[in-house]
């Protein structure tokens, strides 16, 4: 194992309303696809709904980078490109 | 059961913004420039075919959350000057669902199509079975004539290379009684004398133009004159949130609420009064009583089976007795039951004592609106409290397993639950009703999963159970 990935969804109420909770459902999954390299964090409000407005939520941040309207297949798309994996 | 995408997202981002102006005191001149804030210029219309049709959906759409249906819009007027029409004298009927009708996407009313996997065979089963004639080969392939075609699928059942597809229109596929009808052009149209007002059309849309009327701005309203208002909770809110239940009674609190009173409060007196009133029908009748606090069943049984009225209970919903002791302590207070229900509107409109109706995403586009972050705040308790059978008539088998404990050891109680009112699900209440069925009491919840997966759920139904769970 090289270095540990950590995800932080937001669960504030802009993003929870916007549907972080749906990601958070996928948290096993994901985490055992990538063999526990990454791990995912629900988070209290982070803050962007403000930044950037709520049509953007849910916010999720992979390491320092910011993913708006965050779902599962945008992390996993990041992921792969992140760790260098094809599908 | 309930699925987030797309279009309830965009639904969801409206409401926030909605009451963004109206909790945080700005401009009403703001509900103007919502299509064009939603949609700038040069922006890319993500699911429409330009941005100006997309403004004209979110103009009707803005207009619903105001309570004015697409039938009622008149182009000439702002959504500023509706809303301080509204605001001064909200209308609540009974038709709570309103189709935008430039949303609408008019999909076709054919529903059998032939693909490019059609050989042009000799057999041709497709010609030669279709009842009403549609079909013909033209340039070696078969093609339905959609004036003719009846949708009756007896070509996709005999072609022999799965070459017909079928394509639904999702509004009348969703709809379990039929209520949904196309016009000249091909938009949707419901019918209220059918309508059950369950809400699975507005979720089904995949264009998003089937709307719910609103009450959002108008408890805004009642807020703002700092009004007694009291918020009755559906049981259902305990797995919305993903917060423990105290908090979340303090976060409705901080909107302003004078008091927040458990509906489950009620749901204990209508477990009571049911059991008594089933102990005293199995003795006079089979098929003895279904239940009746699922309003879009009692909607069902109104519209669609009257002759049968009798075999649903009396026995007011729990929201009828929350509301009614609320009332009795205090006949000056406004009562809004908050809930993921749609028909509830309905209810609502012909109790005395039910003022107004929020739903589960209004309240979030509120607490989000007032930047209130339930994570992070103390626990509350409620003015009424419920026990946990009754905070369980928000999920399915709730109200059969309530009834169980209230009933006698002598009688026997065979319940049967009907889990979603659908295109199938209704021939077994039919049966039901006609003494069919081998068991003497209905469940009905007209939601797949209960009230908890109700149309105006804002989160996923696995985790929403789970969350139930802990506050029972």
């Amino acid at each position: 194992m090289d270095r540990e990935i950590k995800i932080t969804v937001c669960c504030g109420t802009t993003c929870h309303l916007m549907g972080s909770s749906e990601i958070l459902i996928y948290k096993d999954e994901i985490e055992t696809k990538y063999n526990h390299q990454v791990t995912i964090y629900g988070s209290p409000c982070l803050g962007y709904c403000k930044e950037y407005a709520a049509a953007n939520a849910p916010y999720a941040l992979i390491e320092d980078h910011l993913i708006c309207q965050a779902n599962k297949d945008k992390i996993i798309d990041y992921l792969n490109k992140l760790l260098d994996v094809r599908e | 059961m309930f699925q987030i995408n797309n279009a309830i997202l965009l639904r969801r981002d409206l409401k926030v913004r909605i009451a963004d102006i109206l909790l945080n005191d700005k401009s009403l001149t703001e509900l103007n420039r919502l299509p064009v804030m939603m949609t700038p210029k040069g922006s890319e219309s993500t699911i429409r075919c330009c941005i100006y049709k997309e403004r004209a959906v979110t103009r009707s759409a803005a207009l619903a959350c105001f309570g004015v249906g697409f039938e009622d819009d008149d182009e000439l007027k702002s959504i500023k000057e509706f809303a301080e029409e509204r605001l001064e004298s909200p209308k609540l009927g009974q038709d709570v669902l309103t189709v935008l009708n430039e949303g609408c996407s008019a999909c076709s009313k054919n529903s059998y199509f032939i693909t490019n996997a059609c050989r042009g065979c000799v057999a041709r089963p497709c010609m030669m079975n279709c009842p009403a004639k549609a079909i013909s080969i033209k340039n070696g392939r078969a093609e339905i004539d959609p004036d003719l075609c009846k949708n009756c699928g007896k070509c996709l059942d005999v072609c022999p290379y799965h070459a017909i597809t079928y394509v639904p229109v999702p509004c009348q596929e969703a709809c379990p009684v039929d209520a949904i009808s196309k016009d000249e052009n091909g938009i949707a149209k419901i019918d209220f004398n059918k309508c059950i007002l369950c809400g699975k059309c507005m979720n089904a849309c995949p264009f998003g133009a089937i709307f719910e009327k609103s009450h959002m701005p108008f408890v805004i309203n009642q807020l703002k004159q700092k009004k007694r208002v009291v918020a009755m909770i559906a049981p259902a809110i305990s797995g919305q949130f993903t917060v423990d239940y105290g908090k979340i009674i303090t976060g409705i609190l901080a909107l302003g609420f004078t008091q927040v009173a458990e509906v489950a409060y009620g749901a204990i007196e209508t477990g009571k009064r049911e059991t008594a009133e089933w102990l005293e029908a199995i003795e006079e009748r089979d098929p003895a009583l279904t239940s009746s606090c699922c309003p879009a069943y009692v909607n069902y049984i109104k519209k669609h089976l009257p002759e049968k009225t009798n075999l649903v209970s009396s026995t007011l919903s729990p929201m009828k007795y929350t509301s009614q002791e609320i009332k009795k302590n205090d006949p000056e207070a406004i009562t809004v039951f908050i809930g993921p229900c749609i028909a509830k509107k309905s209810e609502a409109i012909s109790d005395d004592n039910t003022d107004f109706v929020l739903s589960f995403e209004e309240l979030g586009a509120m607490l989000a609106a007032k930047d209130i972050q339930l994570m992070g705040l103390e626990s509350s308790v409620p003015s009424l409290t419920g026990d946990s059978p009754a905070r369980n008539f928000a999920v399915t088998q709730g109200v059969s397993k309530a009834i169980q404990l209230n009933i006698p050891e002598h009688a026997s109680f065979k319940p049967e639950v009907i889990n979603g009112i659908d295109k199938k699900s209704v021939f077994k209440i039919k049966a039901f009703m006609d003494g069919k069925l081998p068991t003497n009491f209905m469940e009905v919840m007209a939601c797949e999963g209960g009230c908890i997966a109700g149309p105006n759920s804002i989160t996923n139904p696995k985790v929403g159970v789970a969350f139930h769970k802990k506050s029972l």
